[in-house]
């Protein structure tokens, strides 16, 4: 398991790890913006919530209105206002989809000028636009990869925002968040290092160095840490107990991964069941237990028939028993899942990108 | 009744056991044991070889072999290439070509799939009997997920009257997989084919390094691998494979004095003279 980029989007900017890379590509003239964002501003407060996606179509109609400025970018802002906020997390939203280079900025921008409405609990209103906007800031992040930047964002806001005095902008996934940013971070890692488990020791020659073998476990130690903090809060325990067996597996340590699974049984949402199924048929294969895969593996099957990985995992635990009917039904199975069918593991560490868009859409709908 | 599994080609039976093709079954309380074995010295295929010739070990027990014949089986093909985005256009023509050749080198009464990965495996020629096109097809899907698809392209279903090869074409990069070179090692303790990795050289990125993954698949199973370069000689070079795999033995035993089941370790060889043999490291007993 190493690094995949996103689907669709560019690697090089996957891996810059944050915003570090943006500084580089920041556009050099200082040509005035086609349109400005005053009337796009102007459209949304009066609801037209479609006008960002409708006048921002590639990323050069970023450029045009010259987004990478962040100075430039706070004057306009200026004081405090929820429309503003909710307008742009649309930015973001928007950049994530035709112009990620710029997604990194827009969010270092946006959480400093949340910052700086003054502190929390004066109301409950600004409130829950900052909560909202961490909330989807933090989610278009994870959806860009850029697992270094959330785990700055998230510090930041401890810093700014510290608990308990503050939980009213604080939603549990944000304490998520900051494993799934540590697992994105360890996922780059391992593609640098290839090292496809971290404790393998297949590649001879080719093998990891020592040091990025230990850099690597180091920091899967610090995901699961992370992760197992999260699943204080029963919001998120059941996801963050599943990513927690999945970080205990990673770093082999196969009973604490069965452990952490196994209390992460009331998940109701069906995407992290899959994976909880899907983890534990590999913790099963990794300690030896056929049986277990085989039954871990047709319950993901059972949420997700289309996807190809639990059907990839069913077929090599029945081979394993030497079930040859079955396996050989479920090779074929498995080979011939629909193209467009749903894997979920394939936007794992996506993390919250799957509630981006309906996250945005309780907002707008809030807005009218 | 235990059965036993072990085969280089196809899996174990005796010859009188033919009754049920699809179903080996193992009789009166000796688990008979077939093993598939090239023996050769330098190139050159050795043939002639008697049961007297071998000393085949399980686990460390010298077993008495029964009878050695030539590999005269049909044979099912298995074609898995890589057509991920480190796969150019070009190179993905040259796969298909030399692919189309072996499926041109097949016997009538063989058999040959064609299945296809980049991030996710497909089937895009169903197990038949040639002649057969080799078409590639690209998924929209991103990444490569080798491990995946090479753990899933070994899962065999052991057949009497048959040999399976699983011949593989990638440049074995992976960026994508959910399983690791551990489910890749034992589905390759596992399998009843010969796996043949070929491992294009000359590519602008150096793939070297992950030649160890189809190095230990192929060790494993019996097979080898084979590094060739991006021109007409890949497909001189699968046919080429695809003889050796033909000018093989099978080698028959009954299995004495090592209990079952659980992984069997096998050693063959030819004390006589210094050939080299191939043949897989191990097999499963029921």
């Amino acid at each position: 398991m190493t690094l995949r980029p996103p689907a669709g989007r560019s690697a090089s900017v996957a891996a810059c790890l944050g915003a570090l890379c943006l500084l580089s590509i920041a556009p050099s003239g200082s040509a005035a913006p086609q349109q400005g964002l005053d009337p796009l501003l102007t459209a949304y407060t009066a609801g037209d919530h479609e006008v960002v996606a409708r006048s921002l179509l590639t990323s050069n109609d970023f450029r045009k209105l010259r987004l990478l400025d962040g100075r430039r970018l706070d004057r306009w802002l200026g004081p405090w206002s929820i429309v503003k906020t909710d307008f742009l997390i649309e930015l973001v939203d928007r950049a994530s989809a035709v112009a990620p280079a710029y997604v990194g900025a827009l969010v270092t921008t946006g959480q400093r000028y949340v910052f700086n409405r003054g502190p929390a609990g004066a109301s409950a209103q600004d409130d829950a636009a900052e909560r909202r906007w961490h909330l989807i800031a933090v989610g278009v992040l994870q959806q860009r990869l850029l697992g270094a930047q959330i785990l700055g964002y998230v510090d930041a806001l401890h810093a700014r925002r510290p608990l308990p005095a503050n939980a009213g902008v604080w939603d549990p996934r944000i304490h998520l968040a900051r494993g799934i940013g540590q697992e994105q971070v360890c996922r780059m890692l391992h593609a640098t290092a290839r090292n496809d488990r971290l404790l393998s020791e297949f590649e001879g020659k080719a093998a990891t160095p020592p040091a990025v073998r230990q850099m690597a476990i180091e920091c899967m130690q610090t995901a699961l840490r992370f992760l197992e903090n999260a699943a204080a809060s029963d919001a998120v325990r059941d996801e963050a107990r599943t990513r927690a067996g999945f970080a205990a597996f990673q770093l082999g340590r196969n009973d604490d991964a069965r452990a952490a699974l196994d209390g992460a049984t009331g998940s109701a949402d069906r995407t992290v069941a899959y994976w909880r199924a899907l983890f534990l048929g590999r913790v099963s294969d990794a300690l030896g237990a056929d049986a277990d895969a085989e039954r871990a593996y047709r319950e993901a099957v059972r949420l997700f028939p289309d996807a190809q990985t639990a059907r990839i995992g069913l077929a090599l635990a029945l081979f394993r028993l030497h079930q040859d009917d079955d396996a050989g039904e479920a090779v074929l199975a498995a080979r011939r899942v629909r193209a467009d069918g749903v894997d979920p593991w394939e936007t794992y560490f996506d993390g919250d990108a799957r509630f981006v868009a309906g996250w945005l859409a309780a907002m707008r709908k809030a807005r009218k | 009744m235990k059965g036993l599994c072990a085969a280089a080609f196809a899996c174990a039976v005796l010859a009188a056991q033919a009754q049920e093709p699809q179903r080996p079954t193992f009789r009166s309380g000796s688990d008979a044991v077939t093993v598939d074995v090239s023996v050769f010295d330098g190139q050159r295929a050795i043939p002639g070889l008697t049961a007297a010739d071998f000393d085949v070990r399980d686990n460390g027990a010298r077993q008495t072999v029964s009878s050695v014949r030539p590999n005269t089986l049909p044979i099912d093909v298995r074609l898995l290439f890589d057509t991920s985005g480190s796969i150019t256009q070009e190179e993905l023509e040259r796969y298909r070509r030399a692919m189309a050749r072996v499926a041109e080198a097949l016997h009538p009464d063989d058999r040959v799939e064609v299945l296809t990965f980049s991030g996710r495996i497909s089937e895009v020629v169903p197990l038949q009997h040639p002649p057969i096109k080799v078409i590639t097809e690209r998924q929209d899907r991103d990444g490569t997920s080798f491990f995946d698809a090479v753990s899933l392209a070994m899962v065999t279903r052991p057949l009497v009257e048959r040999r399976q090869i699983t011949i593989v074409l990638t440049d074995a990069q992976d960026n994508d997989s959910f399983f690791d070179k551990d489910t890749l090692y034992e589905s390759a303790r596992h399998t009843s084919a010969v796996v043949y990795g070929v491992l294009p050289t000359g590519m602008a990125d150096d793939v070297s390094r992950f030649a160890t993954r189809l190095e230990m698949v192929a060790r494993v199973t019996g097979g080898r691998l084979v590094r060739s370069k991006w021109d007409g000689r890949m497909g001189d070079l699968l046919i080429r494979t695809l003889a050796e795999f033909r000018q093989g033995y099978v080698l028959n035993y009954a299995l004495e004095g090592v209990p079952t089941p659980g992984w069997h370790k096998l050693t063959v060889s030819v004390p006589r003279a210094k050939y080299t043999i191939r043949a897989r490291e191990g097999y499963f007993a029921r």
